[in-house]
């Protein structure tokens, strides 16, 4: 790993003297190309998933794709930042819900290929379209909503908040809708 | 000035909060013990490059609008503090788990992994939040191991302190009194809130760490010379940044330990107390030797030593593997007379 032995020969003695200016600039200059390297991004997949209680939904599961952007000096095998835009369906009991917006995460891959197996820290805000279904309270059976929602995941933890307005003709009563939910995952 | 009053409240009462929900972060332990018998090359001047990589891009974007006439110190202060920091997890931190430039332990992803599983938080209970959140790998920077979570300290609460010690100066205080008012609010905080009830670790070496970066963060724009000086090429930090006079063997978790609460401390002790052999390893001896004769007494030690002798903090050094393996070379500060700040 040239860049690794790069940081490395910059340490040789006490990190203060180095065996000649030459050798110094050498290693200067591998750093500087290696920061700026660490600036340059590239795109990734990855899955995600996450299960929730919420209203409407009450008690649902989520699967989504995260389109990023991340550092192409490295991976996401451990923890990585990466900016994208976040596709996800996710079905309740009361309703199932398709989301599309950007989204900012820090988490890591792990063992795993494709899915994220930590999501340390991320939020998105999103684009949905909501239909209710079933034994959902205060809300009539198969209306077709579309709002934005927030979502703020840190540890794992994922809190939501939307806001919701029924779209077509059928049904009666408050047309506005607010949706919230606690659970895991991102 | 009642006004002012609300003011500093309402902005404490925001910082408190900021605080609170960026514990997750607080739980971001580190463990210099796993590294004592590794060898680890100095990353002084990679980290340096890195700093200053990011304030001369900071200065860049700040000197792009009119020359930076239109900016304030503060404002440049302020734009070289986001280039460091994000929300709960700071860039600086993402940054020095990574990269290559940084020689560290552990030193790639499988390594990270072993880490994981076998530093002293390795077998706390499952739902404490150090098992949830990366650990810090640990660097060397002047001599001196820390975790790079201490990189992080230095950026981000350090401007917390920045934030508490301005309150302090408008509010009419000296500088030597507002320091100490921020240096006794982050402990206050430590010791309670976010050490005391969230993460179960009161760290002094993360407490140095804080108040380092407070100093940096007053020397940019206070002061006889300050560090940041606007020219005709605009905003410019003529001597670059050089984290080695900010960093003591305070930061090394291993020499200057943490407070480990009850329900933690069952499953770190036997952990630490694992390394007391260690302590007669050549490189381990020297490097703590070396340690305790540059020690100093510090300005947030010397405010511990008045909480540990008024009963409000349990003994640090009760924590560390000298006490613990009854071996000579462990922390030992003096206990000092009243805090007195005397920095500028």
């Amino acid at each position: 790993m040239v860049l690794l032995s790069a940081g490395g020969a910059l340490a040789e003695g006490t990190g203060n003297v180095s065996a000649t200016p030459r050798a110094d600039a050498a290693r200067r200059t591998a750093v500087d190309q290696e920061l700026r390297r660490e600036t340059e991004r590239e795109h990734q997949l990855f899955g995600i998933a996450r299960a929730r209680l919420s209203y409407p939904q009450l008690a649902s599961v989520g699967l989504g794709m995260l389109i990023g952007e991340r550092s192409k000096a490295y991976d996401c095998t451990i923890q990585c930042e990466v900016h994208g835009w976040l596709a996800s369906v996710e079905a309740g009991a009361g309703g199932a819900v398709f989301n599309l917006g950007p989204a900012y995460l820090i988490g890591e891959l792990g063992d795993n290929k494709y899915f994220l197996s930590r999501r340390y820290m991320g939020y998105a805000v999103r684009g949905s379209v909501m239909r209710t279904w079933g034994e959902t309270p205060y809300r009539p059976d198969g209306e077709w909503h579309a709002g934005v929602e927030g979502e703020f995941t840190v540890v794992s933890l994922n809190l939501s908040l939307g806001v919701y307005r029924r779209i077509g003709h059928h049904g009666s009563g408050e047309p506005w809708l607010f949706s919230g939910g606690i659970g895991w995952g991102f | 000035m009642g006004l002012l009053k609300k003011g500093a409240g309402q902005a404490s009462a925001i910082a408190l909060t900021l605080l609170a929900l960026g514990a997750p972060v607080r739980a971001l332990e580190t463990d210099q013990f796993y590294a004592w018998r590794r060898p680890l090359a100095d990353s002084s001047e990679a980290l340096n490059a890195k700093i200053n990589f990011e304030v001369d891009a900071a200065l860049r974007e700040i000197n792009a609008r009119n020359g930076g006439r239109d900016a304030s110190c503060r404002d440049v202060r302020e734009l070289i503090h986001r280039r460091f920091t994000l929300f709960i997890f700071q860039k600086i931190e993402l940054w020095a788990q990574r990269t290559a430039v940084l020689s560290r332990i552990p030193a790639d992803e499988a390594e990270e992994l072993t880490y994981r599983k076998n530093w002293i938080y390795g077998h706390v209970a499952w739902y404490d939040l150090s098992r949830t959140v990366p650990p810090s790998p640990t660097i060397e920077v002047a001599g001196v191991r820390l975790g790079t979570d201490k990189i992080s300290h230095f950026f981000s609460e350090g401007h917390y302190y920045l934030d508490w010690y301005d309150g302090a100066r408008e509010r009419g205080l000296s500088h030597a009194e507002a320091v100490e008012f921020a240096v006794r609010r982050g402990i206050a905080i430590e010791t309670t809130v976010l050490g005391g009830v969230i993460s179960g670790v009161i760290s002094p070496a993360d407490l140095e760490a804080n108040y380092q970066g407070l100093s940096w963060y007053i020397d940019l724009c206070a002061g006889q010379a300050p560090l940041l000086e606007l020219g005709d090429a605009g905003w410019q930090m003529p001597k670059a940044f050089d984290l080695r006079p900010y960093v003591s063997p305070e930061w090394d978790e291993s020499y200057s330990p943490n407070v480990v609460l009850k329900g933690r401390w069952v499953h770190v002790r036997p952990e630490i107390e694992r390394h007391c052999s260690e302590l007669q390893d050549p490189a381990v001896r020297a490097r703590r030797e070396a340690y305790a004769a540059r020690d100093t007494q510090t300005f947030t030690e010397t405010v511990l030593d008045q909480m540990v002798r008024e009963s409000r903090l349990p003994d640090p050094r009760n924590y560390g593997v000298g006490r613990l393996c009854a071996a000579p070379g462990a922390h030992t500060a003096s206990v000092g007379a009243g805090p007195q700040e005397t920095g500028q």
